[in-house]
């Protein structure tokens, strides 16, 4: 990736939707009923996602759904429509912030539950490979979902039919000293991938080149006719998810080159703007980037929380076919 | 004419010519303890056995229905989805609704409910009416040859997560086939008659029929009405279908709290509070081992004919 700049700035950009959506969204969190999860400091492994999915390949997300799908291309005002429970929302108010999808974007459904998901993808990857279909399936979840028996049964079901899912593991689990976290006994959550024979590794996801080189070369193998993956994407816990709704209590972000406090070195996108500026890219460039995505995002949170509230009336449409 | 046994196999393997796609993800639904079907000595290629995983088995065959490859999973004994009732009432029975109807999941669970005698507690669930309760999900209970005929058409060829709720019971009995699968989606009057009418679902429509008979040879003339699509319930056809009836008993396997027959007994005298009804079902109980015991619990064609009795006073 760094050798071709225009990908580049690219990747940048997907970084800056996926953390500029959710700084809007916390900002207003008092529109919001019920709880949403934000995706800062993930934002490197949705962009390596937005930058390694073809057109063919599906996506399962989860509960933390925003970022992915910012960083997909997803419209930010259907997102914020339908988090704001109004009319217009591509859910038609009946998903909200847990489930949002985008079929457009390779995202037909959205299972907030800790593994559902990931066990879902099993059989989309085993629907490409019985109807002979091309691309590969993206399954994304959470440290949390590894403790889930579902997992191991999907990790199984995967290796053993040999079916292209890439599992991503976007673990923000605090460092533990002889645990892989607080609440798993192995020593690292890609060592319980590899027993049942998936080709497993961990990345450090706060390096966009690093989570962008290993995702894309997964997703190779997978396409070269290989059985399923996993990635164990690290990132730094966000200070902000210490609460039960998210709080920018580091602020928004400030794009600099200067080195900040403990957060801002793992903060993904602090540190390509770093990169990218001792590559020779103006700060001033990436900043009118940044602009650009920031004005965007707000225009779209502002027509979608003066749009009309969801119709209830409809609300016994759709359950049966 | 036709057994029960041979219109499901019958039915099943036009299902598999129609839809050369259509994936069986797990034996055969004449399994266990009915004579074999032959599908798996058929079509090896249709059908893939997955390890006993029964939570990764119901997920990925909910995964596959959204990515356009239907399946159909024979569970066998239907606690054996308790592992996969995730998958089941919280995945596919949602996705048509929580995509706002961007995507939808039309996959099949079919799965043996109620007493196979000597099964015990842990294998002789009445797990349909658990599912009944799960807006999104198609519960259908066939009784007669017809009607699992059409009930596996329906559940192949439609849009919506099915749950085929079958009874080990039912497949020596024999009725007559239509060339072409039969509506199950609207209740279906199997006998006529001006004294009571019975409604039921699956074995017990065969007690019903066997109950009917009892009372005919003593004069009493007693209709029987199939309601083999327990969800969504036709509601209007069902109370249009027991108007004229003063006397309607509700006859189902099912323990009586939140069965599907309990339902139907409320929307008809809701409808029609002038009817008189009674709700037969087993009773609070599991499935004890012992046949004497167990027969305490179920509605039998004789316990069926005494309630029908005691409720017109004859």
């Amino acid at each position: 990736v760094s050798s071709n700049p225009a990908e580049r700035l690219e990747r940048f950009a997907a970084m800056l939707r996926a953390r500029r959506f959710d700084e809007t969204l916390i900002e207003h969190a008092e529109l919001v009923v019920g709880v949403f999860h934000v995706s800062i400091g993930m934002e490197a492994t949705a962009a390596a996602l937005a930058l390694t999915r073809g057109p063919d390949d599906l996506v399962m997300l989860n509960h933390r759904n925003h970022g992915a799908l910012q960083a997909l291309g997803s419209d930010p005002e259907a997102m914020f429509r339908e988090i704001l429970g109004r009319d217009g929302g591509r859910q038609r108010g009946r998903g909200g912030s847990l489930h949002l999808c985008d079929p457009e974007h390779g995202v037909p459904y959205t299972s907030a539950m800790v593994a559902g998901g990931a066990a879902l993808a099993v059989g989309m990857a085993l629907a490409r490979k019985r109807l002979r279909r091309p691309g590969i399936v993206f399954a994304f979840f959470g440290d949390g979902a590894m403790n889930e028996g579902a997992m191991h049964e999907s990790l199984n079901l995967s290796s053993l039919w040999q079916l292209p899912v890439l599992f991503v593991c976007e673990s923000n689990a605090r460092e533990h000293a002889a645990h892989a976290t607080a609440t798993q006994a192995a020593r690292s959550l890609h060592e319980l991938a590899a027993v049942h024979q998936v080709a497993a590794k961990a990345v450090d996801a706060a390096d966009a080149d690093a989570i962008t080189d290993a995702m894309r070369e997964a997703a190779a193998a997978l396409r070269a006719g290989g059985g399923p993956g996993f990635l164990e994407a690290r990132t730094t816990p966000w200070p902000g998810n210490a609460t039960f709704i998210p709080r920018l209590s580091s602020g928004r972000l400030e794009l600099t080159c200067a080195d900040g406090d403990a957060w801002s070195k793992a903060d993904p996108i602090l540190r390509e703007t770093r990169a990218l500026s001792a590559d020779g890219v103006a700060l001033a460039d990436l900043l009118a980037i940044d602009q650009a995505i920031d004005e965007r995002m707000r225009d779209a949170f502002e027509r979608a929380a003066a749009a009309a509230p969801a119709q209830g009336a409809h609300a016994t449409e759709g359950v049966w076919g | 004419m036709a057994t029960y046994h041979e219109a499901r196999t019958r039915a099943l393997e036009r299902a598999l010519a129609e839809d050369p796609a259509l994936l069986v993800l797990g034996g055969s639904l004449s399994l266990p303890f009915n004579r074999d079907d032959g599908l798996a000595a058929r079509h090896p290629e249709r059908i893939l056995l997955p390890p006993i995983s029964e939570f990764a088995t119901a997920a990925a065959a909910v995964g596959a229905s959204i990515a356009g490859l239907r399946t159909l999973v024979p569970v066998s004994t239907s606690s054996f989805l308790f592992y996969g009732f995730a998958p089941v009432v919280n995945e596919a029975a949602n996705v048509r609704y929580l995509s706002g109807g961007a995507a939808s999941a039309p996959v099949t669970f079919h799965m043996m409910c109620g007493s196979r005698r000597g099964g015990g507690a842990q294998h002789e669930h009445t797990s349909q009416a658990m599912f009944q309760n799960v807006p999104g999900l198609r519960v259908i209970a066939p009784g007669t040859p017809a009607s699992v005929d059409g009930a596996l058409h329906q559940a192949l060829t439609g849009e919506d997560p099915t749950i085929l709720i079958d009874h080990i019971l039912l497949a020596p009995f024999e009725g007559e086939l239509a060339e072409s699968p039969a509506d199950v989606s609207a209740p279906a009057l199997l006998r006529d008659g001006g004294d009571a009418l019975l409604v039921s679902y699956s074995l017990m429509l065969q007690h019903c029929l066997q109950a009917a008979r009892i009372l005919a040879e003593e004069g009493l003339d007693v209709a029987v009405l199939e309601v083999a699509t327990l969800a969504p319930l036709a509601v209007a056809e069902l109370v249009e279908a027991t108007a004229g009836h003063g006397s309607v008993l509700f006859v189902d396997e099912s323990r009586a709290a939140g069965s599907p027959a309990s339902h139907m007994l409320a929307q008809v005298v809701q409808a029609r509070p002038s009817t008189r009804t009674r709700l037969v079902c087993t009773l609070d109980a599991p499935a004890p081992f012992a046949i004497q015991l167990l027969d305490e619990l179920l509605p039998t064609p004789a316990r069926i004919a005494a309630e029908t009795r005691a409720l017109i006073g004859a």
